[in-house]
């Protein structure tokens, strides 16, 4: 009987290794939505702080949309909707892998959208003024000033942001990408162990999202500027 | 030289200038006072096209611009004639002291590396901060800040120097410090337009004096004259709420 079967630390140790087999597709997602997320944040963010219309109003949609509805949902939608545009146009269905890449890269392009445009905005008007002032053009101002002075800022952000990303990649067992949690799901139904195998997964995504922190807080250390903290912005608002 | 002529700004339908003329020597060293609200600071920022005036005519050094059709890369080339000293100091954050002052030079005025670093050495050292070079403005206090950011525009070394209230962020006894720079900077030759309420500053290094009131100036002249003998009402009673003044007619 199921219920009366004694935790088996040996079977964690295994499942540990079949969820290792996962943790490339893991990353790979991680990684693809992250960067394409903050590519899409970064031009979103601007269309807002520039406030360029029509660009601005659909980002407002987007970034709705993204918030409004449960991750699991959205990544449904583009498995399953998706491949209606794409038979349209002709195209062979894609493996999952890449529906979960777009559909994570869009979850997490909205949420570096407002970490974009927050750290941006905390760079001081003072700031570009001054870079102004000393004769640099506004693409100088935004290279030398604005972005190392908005990257310090959003290094927490971004570190948040990329730990519940991993952690969110989880849900892509939902569309049968065998990452992390389907390799778990799948070695503890073969065993019928579900308990050691998910929590054989949970220590690697633990380990994972530590290393992440760490990684940040070693980062954020780094980018002090001189002993008195991190971003000591002074009037909100510089718009550039 | 420097030469403004009927500088006009508003902002909104709130009118701050309304046609100011100012003109100011190579090597001369112009203050302008009045109350606040009655448009200095708006006219120095306009001076380095911080804020782009409605209208007037513009003359820094050789090149001459109409404000009301300059085109975006004229009124680059004519700030890249000015340096800019903020009232809160204006320091990059994310830069230390040196690369602060180095910055226009190497990115705005493309000099070499090893020049640029020359040159800005040289500066932070005419303000007593060359053992601070590598400090961040976060590990330095006001009066130092300022001095670094008074190297900053002096490296550039632009037609003028535009300065607002460089002083007053600064504790009482930092003031002193940073006012003999400028003392210095106007002994050797340096065009500055100050906007300050240093009034004994003004009597003492001043070649022209300018008082500002409603948007227009309406008192000018030698800074005896205009601090001791103005002509206008509005100009005698901003003086007699000066507490200094007692010093400044006593020069």
């Amino acid at each position: 009987m199921l219920q009366n079967r004694q935790f088996d630390v040996s079977f964690v140790v295994r499942a540990a290794g079949e969820v290792l087999k996962g943790l490339p597709v893991t990353l790979l997602i991680t990684a693809v939505a992250f960067l394409a997320g903050l590519v899409i944040g970064f031009f979103c963010a601007q269309a807002r702080r520039r406030r360029i219309p029509v660009l601005r109003q659909l980002v407002a949609v987007y970034l709705s949309f993204v918030r409004g509805t449960p991750l699991l949902v959205q990544l449904y939608l583009v498995y399953f909707g998706l491949p209606l545009l794409l038979r349209r146009t002709g195209q062979p269905d894609l493996p999952g892998v890449l529906y979960a890449c777009i559909a994570f890269s869009l979850y997490s392009g909205a949420y570096l959208t407002s970490v974009v445009q927050s750290s941006m905005d905390a760079v001081g008007i003072d700031q570009i003024e001054a870079g102004v002032s000393v004769g640099l053009s506004r693409m100088q101002v935004l290279r030398r000033v604005v972005w190392p002075q908005a990257f310090c800022t959003a290094v927490p952000l971004l570190g948040n942001n990329l730990t519940s990303l991993l952690k969110g990649t989880s849900l892509a067992f939902a569309i049968s990408v065998m990452e992390m949690t389907s390799r778990a799901t799948v070695y503890g139904a073969s065993g019928l162990r579900f308990a050691e195998s998910y929590l054989a997964v949970s220590l690697v995504y633990l380990l994972l999202c530590v290393l992440v922190e760490k990684g940040c807080a070693a980062a954020g250390n780094r980018l002090r500027f001189g002993r008195g903290g991190g971003s000591p912005h002074g009037i909100q608002g510089g718009k550039m | 030289m420097v030469a403004a002529t009927n500088i006009r700004k508003s902002f909104g339908d709130r009118e701050v200038l309304r046609g100011v003329d100012i003109s100011a020597e190579k090597g001369s060293t112009t203050v302008i006072l009045g109350p606040s609200g009655s448009g200095k600071t708006t006219l120095l920022r306009c001076l380095n096209l911080l804020e782009r005036p409605d209208g007037g005519i513009l003359r820094i050094g050789e090149q001459t611009v109409d404000m009301a059709k300059a085109t975006r890369r004229e009124l680059l080339a004519l700030r890249r004639k000015t340096g800019f000293v903020f009232q809160q100091y204006g320091l990059f954050h994310n830069m230390t002291a040196l690369q602060n002052v180095r910055l226009g030079l190497t990115d705005a005025q493309r000099l070499p590396r090893a020049e640029a670093d020359a040159r800005a050495r040289e500066c932070l050292a005419q303000v007593g901060m060359l053992d601070r070079a590598d400090a961040y403005p976060s590990e330095l206090s006001g009066g130092q800040k300022q001095r670094v950011g008074i190297a900053r525009a002096a490296a550039l070394r632009p037609e003028v120097i535009l300065m607002d209230e460089p002083t007053s962020a600064l504790d009482p006894e930092l003031v002193g410090g940073v006012l003999e720079i400028l003392r210095g900077l106007a002994q050797d030759g340096v065009t500055m337009i100050i906007v300050t309420h240093e009034l004994a500053f003004a009597a003492q290094a001043a070649d022209q004096v300018l008082f500002m009131d409603g948007g227009a100036v309406v008192e000018q002249g030698p800074p005896e004259q205009v601090l001791q003998n103005p002509r206008g009402e509005r100009m005698k009673q901003f003086l007699r709420r000066m507490p200094e003044m007692g010093f400044a007619a006593g020069i």
